[in-house]
């Protein structure tokens, strides 16, 4: 039981940060990773 | 402190820029690379020489505090052409930087020299960085650097951006003119060569030309004409003739693409697929979770979900870098404004011009600084309809779908890549024909085409590996992010129904529901299931996810996803497969091209026009291959004939009215002009 | 005579430069102007490779039919 707490905490724990992550930059019609040449304004409000 | 970099396209602003702050933005040998200004904190190292000098010249006072560094787009004056140059003039004329470095570079001196007289008269303290000293000094050219300095009465520092050579000087001096050169005048010569023209602006221009010419002529030693024939010359007569041309471009891309897809990318890709992403990394996973007794659930979430999709995409970073790594080389050696010479004719024909290729050259990278680099076109419609199309280049994210389904259906074979390529540029002309048809005022003169040609230069590869390492980790990044929350929704929807229990039978689940509803309206394009549907509908998330997707909704299958014999083989025949692949390509892109687009077009109804078009053409080359191509390789119809029939009917009907109607529009307008003109 | 009848290799003066106002402009800022030197290098695959202070450009045959030389 423990081990499903701790291990489903950490797993969703990142998806939602990942969510957090996607979110973020969606609004701003970039991906993540702003690989693909962002403006500095889609970099400013994705954070990367 | 704000230091802005401007001077002419090409002359080496980013360079300069990535050099002194330690970022890696997009370089290309060929004019119009930025198309929008870029800021960044210098760097540690940078950023200690700033403040030494800073220190020296206010006896350590003050610190200099933080230094940004604004890179702008290239522009030879400061009175704007295209819009990516007003966004330069804007800077240096409205947000007052403290200090512009103006980057030459000094194989054309004279032009850049007017652009810098325009500077000087801003009253910023202004710095030139006189770049690539190393290739006029291999043409045994010289600068009397002080001489030049002098005359103009402005710091000027020989750098080579390239290999770092002089930009700690530079940086020091930048400084230090941002300081003791705030109170600063114009030359006095070049006053005087101002003053006597006259007070109208074009009396002032001429007076500058003829100023930048008489300093080059004093300063400026050169061993040889300009006018001879050079290598390059030589070398463009082959490479942009109009017939070998075309043919070296094809070679050359598919060599590329055999390097990365068919050679070390593919071979690393199919390596970290087969052994970690298909058995040591789940396999370690599952006997690690049983030890400690996961829930069967949480742990078919992870290993199957998460780690299966987000894996499956992953295992093709390393095609994805050697593809980059090629790109950076080609574009770092001048030969992609050698294509656009070759391209321009046969764009002409559809209404665009050599400008247009640019963005789709970007666009093989990703469609969004693509679809940005149209804003070096000047002509409205040329720049919308080049927008529209340039997704229609397989860009990066579309490379893993490719190149699974190449080895799935086309075992070994080479010509996967190449023909997707040549579909893609068929599908442009095609498109930009009905384009111009449908946007294009009859007797619209094409706006014309005019392009700076740098000289060729052997390609950096530190630069490359820069690039390479850069797209490898925004591809971890985005699988990390955006493609493992994708997973992770894809797999709850396809284990629960609606009831939200977990469903026996997949086909239940709430996913096949919404997929079954999309489903039938593929049926034309054989594509008529609901995996195949809500990968689809996935894909536009982000292209990977059309791969992760394909693993999760596969994932009970004992075969791998990748292999021939997998469970792929039983969804799709080659010929549905090549079709998937088509509607993948030019069915609009990701939401955030899509965005790009949106703010590119300028508004919502250009937009939805553009959307209309890139489903409908998707649509219909899907169709097409599916419903010939069945028939011709299986000698039967296939599944949909006679609905395949009306709907390109229809879709026909469609273009013929929209055409009709701008031509209405036309007459409309030539009509009112002749009233007008009676009158 | 008009850029677009010269022959590769030609060196000549620019009389004057026709056409819009923004294209007349741009050349301007180039260095492509009345008075100034031009050297038509070579013609490839339809555009014309200039050589004007010192720097290549590929430009259209309607621009070179603009460029007029003594």
């Amino acid at each position: 039981m423990m081990a499903n707490i701790i291990i489903g905490i950490v797993f969703f724990g990142i998806v939602a940060f990942a969510a957090y992550k996607t979110i973020k930059s969606m609004r701003s019609n970039s991906c993540p990773g702003c690989a693909c040449g962002c403006s500095d304004e889609q970099r400013r409000s994705c954070g990367c | 402190m704000k230091i802005a970099l401007a001077g002419n396209p090409n002359s080496g602003k980013t360079t300069l820029f990535n050099a002194i702050t330690g970022r890696t933005e997009y370089v290309g040998n060929w004019p119009g690379v930025t198309v929008e200004k870029k800021e960044a904190d210098l760097n540690r190292v940078f950023r200690r020489i700033a403040a030494k000098a800073f220190a020296e010249i206010s006896g350590g006072a003050h610190s200099s505090g933080r230094i940004r560094v604004v890179d702008l787009p290239g522009a030879y004056s400061i009175s704007p052409f295209t819009s990516e140059e007003a966004i330069t003039r804007d800077f240096v004329t409205g947000e007052n930087p403290d200090v512009i470095i103006n980057i030459i570079d000094c194989s054309s001196l004279e032009r850049s020299l007017f652009f810098t007289t325009q500077l000087l008269e801003l009253g910023i303290p202004l710095v030139i960085a006189l770049n690539k000293v190393d290739i006029i000094r291999r043409h045994g050219d010289k600068v009397d650097v002080s001489g030049l300095a002098d005359a103009l009465d402005c710091r000027i520092i020989e750098v080579s951006a390239n290999d770092g050579e002089g930009l700690d000087k530079l940086v020091a001096e930048a400084v230090k003119a941002s300081v003791q050169d705030r109170e600063k005048l114009p030359a006095a010569g070049f006053d005087t060569a101002v003053a006597g023209a006259g007070g109208d602006e074009d009396g002032l221009d001429r007076a500058r030309q003829a100023y930048a010419k008489t300093i080059t002529g004093k300063y400026f030693f050169r061993k040889r004409s300009a006018n001879e024939i050079t290598f390059s010359d030589k070398a463009d007569r082959v490479v942009a003739h109009p017939v070998f041309g075309l043919i070296i471009f094809a070679l050359i891309m598919w060599g590329v693409y055999a390097l990365s897809i068919n050679g070390i990318g593919g071979w690393a890709s199919g390596y970290i697929n087969d052994v970690l992403f298909a058995e040591a990394i789940p396999d370690a996973l599952n006997s690690f979770f049983e030890s400690i007794g996961l829930s069967p659930i949480l742990q078919m979430l992870i290993v199957d979900g998460a780690v299966g999709g987000v894996g499956a995409v992953l295992g093709f970073i390393p095609l994805i870098m050697v593809l980059f790594f090629c790109l950076a080389l080609l574009e770092d050696s001048g030969y992609m404004a050698r294509v656009a010479v070759v391209m321009d004719r046969y764009f002409k024909k559809i209404g665009l011009s050599g400008k247009s290729i640019i963005p789709m050259i970007v666009g093989t990278g990703c469609s969004i600084p693509g679809v940005m680099a149209t804003r070096t076109i000047e002509d409205d419609t040329e720049r919308r309809i080049t927008t529209i199309l340039t997704p229609f280049v397989p860009c990066g994210a579309k490379l893993p779908v490719i190149a699974l389904f190449a080895a799935v259906f086309f075992p070994g074979a080479t010509w996967v890549f190449p023909s997707i390529y040549l579909l893609a540029g068929l599908v442009i002309i095609a498109g930009g024909l009905l384009l111009k048809k449908i946007f294009r005022y009859e007797g619209e003169n094409i706006s014309s085409f005019i392009l700076e040609l740098p000289e060729y230069k052997l390609p950096s590869l530190k630069h490359a590996l820069r690039q390479m390492l850069k797209q490898a980790i925004a591809f971890i990044k985005k699988a990390a992010t955006i493609i493992l929350v994708m997973n992770t929704l894809v797999w709850f929807m396809q284990t629960y129904g609606w009831n939200l229990r977990p469903v026996e039978d997949q086909s239940m689940s709430i996913l096949a529901a919404i997929g079954g509803v999309a489903a039938p309206l593929l049926l034309p394009l054989g594509l008529a299931s609901w995996q195949m549907a809500s990968s689809i509908v996935t894909g536009f998330i982000a292209k990977e996810n059309v791969v992760a997707t394909l693993a999760i909704l596969l994932a009970s299958s004992e075969d791998a996803l990748y292999t021939a014999t997998g469970p792929l083989a039983e969804m799709f025949t080659p010929v549905t497969a090549f079709a998937f692949l088509a509607f993948n390509l030019f069915a609009p892109p990701c939401f955030a091209a899509v965005g790009a687009m949106n703010s590119e077009l300028g508004g919502r109804r250009w937009i939805f026009k553009a959307l209309l078009f890139q489903l409908g053409v998707g649509y219909a080359v899907a169709m097409l291959i599916t419903q010939i191509g069945t028939l011709i390789v299986y000698g039967r119809p296939a599944d949909g004939a006679l609905a395949s029939i009306i709907i390109a009917a229809a879709l026909v009907g469609l273009v013929i009215a929209a055409i009709r109607i701008r031509n209405g529009k036309t007459r409309g307008i030539s009509n009112t002009m002749r009233e007008e003109n009676a009158l | 005579m008009p850029l677009s009848k010269a022959r590769p290799g030609h060196c000549g003066q620019i009389k004057a430069v026709n056409g819009n106002e923004k294209m007349r402009k741009f050349l301007f800022t180039l260095g492509c102007s009345e008075g100034e030197e031009v050297t038509l290098i070579s013609v490839l695959a339809g555009n014309y490779i200039i050589n004007v202070k010192d720097s290549r450009y590929a430009i259209d045959r309607n621009i070179a039919k603009a460029i007029e030389l003594i």
